[in-house]
């Protein structure tokens, strides 16, 4: 059985979307519910409700617009998005997205809180495999080639990074990505992307910390 | 009920395509049989069926998997006894349907059903990660992943190994195939320590390549009933790890450093 409600975390902010195959009663209680858990993580980003899946009567969109709000810390923006394509990546989508929320939207703003917005998980990311998180990541495993790991704040990788690595996936340019091995086929941090040189890298395990620097991302060593 | 202890579903998979999958289906197989068990070998590549081929049964199917789920005939009438081993039976998979023609509730039910009668059922699976493969790994105890020395055949083996875990089969076994010990030696090929650190599962074994291989399977006769063959060797010595004898691992290089690397990767000795 797959989710009622799936999020994606994009440079923008994170996209909810709704399975199509719950009821609207489903939907909105497993809403209230997730939004009540991550009301710390969501606190200072944009949100993007995906409303594609169905037409909407004027009564609908106001008893989720009065859900949202009940349920959101005050610094959070919310915005309906009429098409399942996600956000675009450029300010083109602006027009098409209608802020509900009159609060000022401040630019790219992920707050980073110490704490128990930091999630652990054990295992190692085999290829195919995602993981993507609102905050902080700690990942004590490897994640190999065509894995990916993806966090809107710092990731620590206790293991070797050998695929994809995403942190500050919502804007934030001074998150940081550390890893017992760093040797992923990709690097990005907000929106820089570096690619791993084409050349083999040695295997010692040596952690390295990545971060953007003159907005390019550096990579030195981390003496433990 | 029966007093008899439910056989063993094995399901032997790999991602990518023509890695050795139905070779290997076909040759331990016959090498669980040599060994006195009682094997049920099953062709889940629906619509592009060979293993009846390799194992040169292929005259004798009258019915197959799609028309036992679909209740055409009896499970008996459709397994085909093997002309060389009478421990040993084949159930064709359909050629001229899809993979859709079977759900994953009827590969479980069927395979509930040969535990009953068999040691073992080996069941060879489709390349790929969709419906055919889903259906392949229902029903099964364990999987053997298949895979070669290249990275591509790695990644995939990688990515399946996740989706078995994910459907609950632990632990899967590695086999890799077509290894040529020359290439590794010379730095060209991915040697055996790289791919089991990156796949970290234990490693069944290593078969190497072997010319006879081909010879075999145009002449649907499997490489294990062939003396003087070391892939035939290499199956050979996978079966009886799988009866849980302790066989160490083929040296393929007439050095023993290979064999004290793998020890130390897996524990094997
Ligand atoms: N160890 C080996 N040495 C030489 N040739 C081999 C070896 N193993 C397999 N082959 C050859 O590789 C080819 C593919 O093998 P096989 O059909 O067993 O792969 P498969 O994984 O079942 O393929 P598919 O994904 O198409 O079902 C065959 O022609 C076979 O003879
Ligand atoms: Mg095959």
């Amino acid at each position: 059985m797959s989710a009622v409600i799936k999020t994606k975390i994009e440079e923008q902010g994170v996209i909810l979307s709704f399975n199509p195959d719950y009821c609207w009663e489903e939907i909105t209680s497993a809403l209230a519910e997730h939004l009540q858990e991550g009301a710390q993580f969501y606190q200072g980003s944009k949100l993007y409700f995906d409303l594609a899946f169905k037409d909407w009567r004027a009564e609908e969109l106001q008893n989720l617009i009065n859900l949202i709000e009940s349920n959101i810390l005050p610094e959070t923006d919310f915005y309906f998005m009429n098409q399942s394509s996600g956000v675009e990546r450029d300010n083109k989508a602006t027009p098409k997205e209608q802020p509900f929320s009159p609060r000022s939207a401040q630019e790219n703003k992920y707050t980073k809180t110490a704490g128990n917005d930091t999630k652990l998980i054990q295992r190692t990311l085999r290829s195919g495999q995602s993981i993507e998180h609102m905050a902080n990541l700690v990942l004590l495993g490897d994640v190999n080639p065509g894995a990916e790991i993806k966090a809107g704040g710092d990731i620590i990788v206790f293991g070797k990074l050998m695929g994809l690595v995403h942190a500050g996936a919502t804007g934030d340019k001074g998150a940081a990505i550390t890893a017992l091995q760093l040797a992923p086929t990709q690097i990005r941090i907000a929106s820089v992307i570096s690619r791993s040189p084409d050349e083999d890298k040695s295997k010692e395990l040596r952690p390295e910390r990545a971060y953007i620097k003159n907005n390019r991302i550096v990579v030195e060593e981390v003496n433990l | 009920m029966d007093q008899r202890e439910q056989g063993k579903a094995i399901v032997i998979t790999s991602g990518k395509g023509g890695v050795g999958k139905t070779t290997t289906t076909a040759n331990l197989g016959t090498a669980l049989a040599l060994l006195g068990k009682k094997i049920c070998l099953i062709d889940a590549d629906i619509g592009l069926r060979n293993l009846d081929v390799v194992m040169g049964l292929e005259n004798r199917i009258v019915y197959d998997l799609i028309d036992v789920v679909e209740e055409q005939c009896r499970l008996e009438q459709a397994l085909i006894k093997d002309k060389r081993n009478e421990n040993l039976v084949l159930l064709p998979a359909a050629q001229t349907r899809d993979k859709d023609a079977v759900s994953e509730e009827q590969m479980k039910e069927l395979i509930l059903k040969l535990k009953e009668r068999m040691d073992y059922i080996l069941v060879d699976s489709p390349a790929g990660i969709e419906q055919g493969f889903r259906n392949a790994i229902a029903g099964a105890d364990k999987a053997i992943i298949v895979t070669t020395p290249e990275v591509s055949a790695v990644r995939d083996a990688d990515r399946i190994i996740g989706m078995v875990e994910a459907e609950g089969v632990n632990d899967p076994d590695l086999i890799i195939n077509r290894i040529r010990q020359d290439m590794v030696d010379r730095g060209d090929m991915m040697n055996i320590e790289d791919m089991i650190e990156i796949l970290a599962i234990d490693i069944l074994g290593v078969v190497p390549e072997d010319e006879g291989i081909v010879v075999s399977t145009n002449k649907g006769e499997p490489i294990v009933l062939s003396n003087n063959h070391k892939a035939g060797e290499a199956f050979n010595n996978i079966a009886r790890r799988l009866e849980g004898e302790d066989v160490p691992l083929m040296d393929l290089n007439n050095s023993d450093s290979i064999l004290a690397k793998f020890k130390k990767f897996v524990g094997l000795s």
